[in-house]
């Protein structure tokens, strides 16, 4: 034979090696270079390499199609010991697959939650160049941003600057907190019926929201005045199916002027994840405020623009400023003789602000907003937690799996004599974890789907698994899925097959000895997430009570306010006088801004007159008389409001912190300066007005004069509150019938500051419930386990004299001391974190080290149960049963 | 396409074909009769690569190491032929060869196949066919 001067390159070789029938490998690789070198000194190099890699092409076919055949096959045998294992160890295989299980379901709800949070507003077309423009106000000394602004804004700013394509007001009636109730009647043939979310919107609405117009062209249907556009629910609602709608009138009630209305349109509800809500669109047309100038004060309205593409919004942004001097200018020199620069110089300021679109629902919380909005900073929390807990699962399922591991040595060792390799090994666990982590999975859609309904009200949203819409959802679920099963899965395969058969089938592997570091270390890992959790329910709730219970300067309890009660007109006295003559009304007292609800009914900034301590406040209001003793403030000097006392329309009376800013020591009799002199007459205590967030700022209370109040606060016995509730009623019906009586608790309104708070002290608990939950059934596996290995053990201490409580003691000593410790790591992270929450309020509860030993003592109060099934079940049993094969 | 290397898996598919034990002695395809040939007229020196050299010098068609193994194994199966694996030899990097060798059997299939075309083509002439429009 010829020698041979080429031999195949190395990876062609490597790759006939690798196609090559697995029996004959080194034949055929023999034949392939014998073949080679002949073709290359025949034919030529290129000849000789075209054939080899032509012969390698087409096995690669039959080459994948026999391993697929021989991977079916061993699949089948998998899938046959698997269920076996399961059935065998029907215990673990319970626990294990619903402790993931649950996991799993606690991350789908989050991550559904997480996902409709961030999808905000993203459905717009326009949404990437779509910026709400909102006004940033500097008074000295504090800075204010308000989400309403000027009425001439959009326009201005649609002629002034060429890069916005496009601009839209909104303006919004029965605009109330969320949760208030409708008050804003709509008229339909003799049927009125109270409703809320009403605005007008610019003839550009539908240009610039992508919401679906079902009827009515989207051009047009805002265009004359006097039109509105309903939403699907309001058109069943009123005429039972949308077609009937068109044309028809429906009389609205809008600041205090009622008129008719043409449905020229019907839209699609709007969507969830929408930062506004409407019912019904009117026309801009129809809104007589709109043709205000003014820079300042007046008319309002939100205004949203979309620049065109290609734009660049902060070189936008950077120009706005010009159109501030360009108008609020000679607005502020003319209407009111204020130097602009002097202004300016005197620390006040005056700016607009792009807040891009989607950024809105998570990140804009500034003053008057459309609707009460979430916070970033919560998403990030809960998607943490979600994959917290999620690691908390794969822990246990890692866990249980190794600890199981000794019950399969016999198997493993037998297996590995018959010659399979340590790899086929490893596939084979991995088959096993992934299997048992996709029936998990199933399991935990089902349970996901059982909870929602429940958890979709602790939310307060409308959550779907919408998660077989579409194929990018499907494949991502199954590909997590995969995922978890293989990473959970890896460490107890590469464990499990890396038993010695030898010493496996002695007998010689200590039971369980193997990897216990290990997953100690794993179970004070859960317990530390677990403890913090508990620790920070307890905090978040404590502060919760705190904020609701604490001494805040006023009697919030038994206080009905009736709102609207500006539409009494020149009533409202009697009213009033009628309403205290009752026997169960302790008193009232008429204001524009009660506790609880945005004290902004007037901004001034006051100049001492004496001296030149100029304060800013925001909180200024009207009240009368009978303010202070109904809502219970304290009146530490001076004297309230009097009738009989005629200049009292040019007095003020303030609280302490006014006092402390203006810088004064005796305040009675001194003069302030703001749009008018007014004199002190006054000084309440310092009462909590606004939520606990903030601290108390200056506050400046008006006498009420010539105008009807918008709300009257009523003291009422607690006997009977019905009857009070109708007799007002009555009372108001006598005197104007057409604008429904509409009333609210104080105490009720004030919780609602705090909802926030509220759903987040929810969630936390429900998190450290499932946290708790899960982290139980890890220990409770292994604790199982453990007892099991060392019965033998157990009953020898038994025959040599132990009584079962030494025998529980000395079980639970191993449980507790990891207990222990992961209270010790829990402590100061926990106190780290929960203290930064703490700082987002101005008054708190204080954290103190009963918090971590009550939560310490319930985490080891809820370890030594979950163990002390296992630890007394294996105490109690006969040393006979455990020592007779000895 | 030919199944190259994995005759295997294509008996594993076909299960019927276990079942015709008639065909032993019967029919010799006509690729088992050109291999059977060219094994017989190599004696000692018949392995893959020279089997395959072979056919192509005789038949000018080249076969692919695929169907050669293949056709191979089918006939080792029916005892056509019989293999021998050599000793390690260095030109093919300490590699061995499988040598064939024709048994009784495959002699007397292919005396069977030299009668039939016998039978077949007696009194023909290859310049008969020529004339055939």
């Amino acid at each position: 034979m010829k020698k041979f001067d080429e031999k195949l390159p190395f990876i062609l070789r490597w790759l006939v090696k690798t196609i090559a029938l697995n029996n004959e490998k080194q034949i055929i690789i023999g034949d392939f270079e014998e073949e080679f070198a002949l073709l290359q000194s025949e034919k030529g190099k290129l000849k000789a390499f075209k054939w080899i890699i032509t012969q390698i092409l087409i096995s690669v076919i039959p080459f994948f199609r026999s391993r697929l055949l021989w991977s079916i096959i061993m699949l089948k045998n998998y899938l046959k010991i698997a269920f076996r294992n399961i059935k065998k160890q029907k215990t673990y295989s319970f626990i294990n697959i619903f402790g993931l299980a649950g996991g799993i379901a606690c991350c789908l709800l989050i991550f559904l939650f997480v996902r409709f949070e961030l999808s905000y507003d993203k459905f717009h077309k326009n949404a990437d160049r779509t910026y709400r423009v909102v006004l940033e106000r500097k008074y000295p000394g504090r800075v204010r941003t308000f989400g309403l602004t000027a009425i001439p804004l959009a326009e201005t700013l649609f002629t002034d600057f060429p890069e916005v394509a496009k601009a839209v007001r909104l303006t919004t009636i029965g605009f109330g907190r969320e949760g208030s109730e409708a008050n804003i009647p709509v008229t339909y043939k003799e049927k009125t019926i109270l409703e809320q979310d009403i605005m007008f919107a610019d003839v550009s609405f539908f240009d610039v929201f992508s919401i679906n117009l079902l009827r009515g062209n989207p051009k047009t249907v805002l265009e004359k005045p006097n039109t509105v556009v309903i939403t699907e629910n309001i058109a069943e609602k009123y005429f039972g199916n949308a077609k009937d709608a068109i044309g028809k009138i429906l009389t609205i009630q809008a600041y205090r002027r009622t008129m008719d209305y043409m449905i020229t349109g019907i839209s699609e509800n709007v969507p969830a994840n929408s930062h506004f809500n409407y019912n019904f669109l009117l026309s801009y047309s129809s809104f007589y405020g709109k043709t205000s100038r003014r820079w300042t004060g007046g008319w309002a309205c939100f205004t949203y623009i979309v620049i065109k593409e290609g734009a660049d919004p902060d070189a936008l942004e950077a120009k706005l400023p010009h159109l501030v001097e360009k108008y609020l200018k000679p607005e502020l020199e003319k209407n009111e003789n204020i130097n602009y620069d002097d202004y300016i110089a005197s620390g006040n300021g005056y700016r607009f602000i792009m807040q891009p679109l989607t950024d809105i629902h998570l990140k804009s919380h500034i003053e008057f907003e459309l609707q009460l909005n979430g916070d970033v900073k919560y998403v990030y929390l809960f998607a943490l937690t979600a994959i917290f807990i999620l690691i908390l699962a794969f822990i246990n399922f890692v866990n249980l799996t190794t600890a199981r591991a000794a019950n399969r040595a016999k198997e493993i060792g037998i297996r590995k004599t018959f010659g399979v390799y340590r790899g086929q090994l490893i596939k084979q666990f991995l088959f096993e974890s992934t299997f048992l982590s996709v029936i998990s999975f199933l399991i935990a859609i089902i349970l996901a789907a059982i909870i929602l309904p429940s958890y979709n009200a602790v939310i307060n949203k409308n959550l779907e698994i919408g998660l077989f819409n579409n194929l990018y959802d499907i494949s991502g679920l199954i590909g997590v899925s995969l995922f978890i099963g293989i990473v959970a899965g890896s460490y107890p395969a590469f464990f499990l097959s890396g038993f010695k058969p030898v010493s496996v089938l002695r007998g010689e592997l200590s039971k369980g000895a193997k990897g216990k570091i290990l997953r100690n270390t794993l179970v004070v890992f859960q317990f530390t997430v677990t403890v913090g959790l508990i620790t920070g329910t307890f905090v978040i709730k404590n502060q919760i009570q705190y904020m609701l219970n604490r001494n805040i300067g006023y009697n919030k309890e038994n206080v009905l306010v009736v709102e609207n009660a500006q539409e009494l007109g020149k009533q409202s006295l009697s009213f009033q006088n009628e309403i205290k003559k009752y026997e169960k009304v302790i008193s009232l007292t008429g204001c524009f801004a009660y506790p609880g609800r945005a004290f902004a009914s007037g901004a001034a900034n006051i100049i001492g007159a004496d001296n030149e301590n100029v304060i800013s406040t925001n909180s200024v209001t009207f009240t009368d008389d009978d303010y202070m003793e109904t809502l219970g403030i304290d009146l530490i000097a001076g004297r309230m409001f009097s009738e009989e006392i005629a200049s009292d329309s040019s007095a003020v009376i303030i609280n302490e912190a006014a006092v402390s800013a203006l810088g004064i020591t005796n305040p009675i009799g001194k003069i302030i300066l703001g749009k008018t002199r007014r004199m002190i007459i006054g000084v309440v205590r310092d009462f909590n007005f606004e939520s606990l967030h903030h601290k108390v700022t200056p506050l400046l209370m008006y006498k009420i004069s010539g105008i009807s109040p918008t709300n009257i606060a009523v003291r009422i016995k607690s006997e009977n509150i019905p009857e009070t509730i109708s007799f007002i009623e009555n009372k108001w019906k006598s005197i104007n019938g057409n604008h429904p009586f509409t009333y609210s608790f104080l105490d009720k309104n004030i919780e609602l500051l705090y909802r926030t708070e509220q759903k987040v002290g929810k969630l936390t608990s429900f998190f450290s419930f499932i946290a708790v939950f899960v982290g139980c059934m890890g220990l409770f596996g292994l604790a199982a386990f453990t007892s099991e290995i060392r019965t033998k053990e157990i009953g020898i201490r038994k025959v040599l004299g132990a009584s079962m409580t030494n025998v529980v003691v000395l079980l639970s000593k191993e449980y507790i001391k990891i207990v222990a410790l992961s209270l010790i790591i829990a402590a100061p992270f926990s106190y780290f974190f929960l203290n930064k929450w703490l700082k987002n309020f101005a008054y708190s509860a204080k954290l103190t080290v009963w918090i971590f030993i009550l939560s310490g003592i319930l985490a080891l109060a809820v370890a030594f149960i979950t163990t002390s099934f296992q630890t007394i079940k294996s105490a109690v049993c006969n040393p006979v049963d455990t020592l007779k094969h000895e | 396409m030919q199944l190259l290397f994995y005759p295997n898996v294509a008996t594993y598919v076909r299960k019927s074909d276990i079942n015709k034990k008639k065909e032993i002695m019967d029919n010799l395809s006509k690729a088992d009769e050109i291999i059977l040939l060219t094994i017989y007229k190599l004696k000692d020196n018949a392995y893959g690569v020279t089997i395959r050299r072979k056919i192509e010098e005789d038949t000018k068609k080249l076969y692919g190491y695929g169907t050669l193994y293949s056709a191979l194994d089918q006939l080792l199966k029916r005892g056509c032929v019989s293999k021998t694996i050599s000793e390690p030899l260095a030109e093919r990097g300490g590699r061995s060869r499988n040598y064939y060798k024709l048994t009784a059997l495959g002699a007397q299939a292919l005396k069977t196949a030299k009668m039939t075309y016998n039978s077949l083509w007696q009194n023909i002439e290859e310049s008969e066919l020529d004339m055939v429009k």
